[in-house]
């Protein structure tokens, strides 16, 4: 059995300003769940996540990490753990070199120099940003800054990554490298937590959807299911990837599972054929 | 001619200016503090009022103003601990409403030194304010750094102080430059409420008289 990592008991959020954005959400997260959360702006998407790492505090309700009440553990200790990679690049640089920007994390967090350094040096190579090492991050083009602050997250390795609209302004390249990533997080074991309105890409890269509307959870389940979810999607005010909605008009909506992604599509009407 | 030196802020004036500008001084406060919260600015714009007060009528009047204004606007928020941001409108009616006694409050000059005083004073007791009030983040635009530190691994204090020293420069800029712009344009006679002395020559008052 996945051991639990997060879970929300009815939380609830209500901003200063008086807006609830979370009404009640009980929620489970494992360790090893590729997760996307999906759902109009406003729907609680963004709320919900930042109280996996402290950022923000219950208004009621309880959200546990590792079993324990995050009011009662310090937002940097959660921060180790719960690395959080925010929609726009610009909130999350703060230094004058991209260099001194992927050695800011690991340093806040007590590494030594030498690990530091390798930690560093491990990010620079996967992301492939050595060019860029010191250059001012934010003179960088918007899909680059997206690379640096993935990879600032990623230099200290936290048990789950929180993506926050990672496709918005990416550019093909940016996808190809933004899902090795996620894939490669997933098979060493991390949990990969994506909040995205990028429906294609959310399909071919998540092993289980959660759909929010108006500060609640309306479904919760594996895309080939949700995807075929025509009350949920529709009250959620959200469509189904083009080819799911392609195979769906070939079918007449009569199909069990939802086909995901180009290549499965073509699997599919291949077989047929023969 | 001889010259003595007057205080022009003990008229029979002053009461009525002080029953009028107190609530206009929170309103403006208000009015700003909403603007900045309803388009998530990475601002406040809660001290414009407080701090035009001060440089008006000085320190003690801009800070009842200013924490009128925290009071006011806590008890309609729900969250009578966020009164205590009324510390931060006090130090800026104080540094205001002193450099304009004391004369320094005239030039361009005046004004910046005045912004970088305020908003480091902001910054300083702001921070740990907001650690205590609202663990950090409090809702507004400055949270979004705030946050983005404390997800780098800052520690929540000094996340809190070092986002809010940017954003205060700008924010407390408008204020103090608001305030420097419609005190330079007061009459004469109006400049002095904040009770700053006043050289004229007496025989030319007499004589006018």
């Amino acid at each position: 059995m996945k051991e639990c990592i997060i879970q929300t008991q009815d939380l609830v959020h209500t901003y200063p300003t008086g807006v609830t954005a979370l009404k009640g959400v009980n929620l489970s997260i494992y360790r090893n769940d590729k997760i996307s959360i999906i759902g109009q702006n406003g729907s609680g998407k963004t709320t919900i996540v930042r109280h996996f790492n402290g950022l923000l505090k219950p208004t009621s309700g309880k959200v546990l990490l590792y079993g324990t009440d995050t009011t009662q553990q310090k937002v940097g200790e959660m921060s180790r753990k719960v690395g959080y990679v925010f929609q726009n690049p610009s909130h999350q640089m703060f230094c004058t070199t991209v260099k001194d920007e992927l050695e800011a994390a690991p340093k806040n967090f007590g590494f030594t120099a030498q690990e530091t350094k390798d930690a560093v040096e491990e990010v620079v190579e996967l992301m492939n940003i050595k060019d860029v090492l010191n250059v001012h991050p934010l003179t960088l083009d918007y899909t680059t800054k997206k690379i640096v602050t993935i990879a600032s997250v990623l230099t200290f390795k936290p048990d789950v990554l929180i993506l926050d609209e990672p496709t918005g302004g990416l550019d093909e390249a940016g996808r190809v490298m933004l899902t090795n990533i996620i894939e490669m997080m997933h098979r060493n074991g991390h949990t990969v937590i994506m909040i995205s309105h990028d429906m294609d890409y959310v399909a071919e890269n998540s092993d289980r959807i959660i759909v929010m509307c108006e500060g609640e959870i309306i479904d919760d389940g594996v895309p080939e299911d949700i995807f075929l979810n025509a009350p949920v999607l529709q009250r959620a005010q959200l469509e189904p990837p083009q080819i799911t909605q392609l195979d769906l008009y070939l079918e007449n909506g009569n199909q069990s599972r939802a086909i995901l992604s180009v290549k499965d599509f073509v699997d599919k009407y291949k077989q047929n054929i023969n | 001619m001889g010259m003595r030196t007057i205080d022009s802020s003990k008229g029979k004036m002053r009461t009525t200016y002080m029953a009028i500008l107190i609530p206009l001084g929170i309103a403006i406060n208000f009015v700003g503090g909403q603007i900045a919260s309803r388009l998530a600015l990475p601002l406040f714009l809660d001290s414009i009022g407080t701090a035009i007060v001060a440089a008006i009528m000085g320190p003690f009047v801009g800070a009842v103003s200013g924490v009128g204004f925290n009071i006011i606007s806590s008890i309609i928020g729900g969250n009578i601990l966020s009164s205590l941001f009324g510390i931060c409108n006090i130090a800026t009616a104080f540094i205001v409403g002193f450099m304009t006694r004391a004369g320094k409050f005239k030039t361009v000059v005046h004004a910046i030194i005045a912004t970088v005083a305020v908003a480091l004073a902001n910054a300083l007791l702001g921070a740990p304010i907001a650690v205590v009030v609202y663990g950090g983040i409090q809702g507004g635009g400055v949270d979004l750094l705030v946050a983005g530190m404390l997800s780098l691994g800052r520690d929540i204090l000094s996340a809190a102080f070092l986002a809010r020293v940017p954003i205060n420069l700008v924010d407390k800029g408008i204020a103090v430059f608001a305030a420097w712009l419609i005190l330079m344009r007061l009459p004469d006679s109006l400049k002095n409420l904040a009770g700053g002395k006043k050289k004229i020559e007496e025989e030319q008052e007499e004589e006018s008289n």
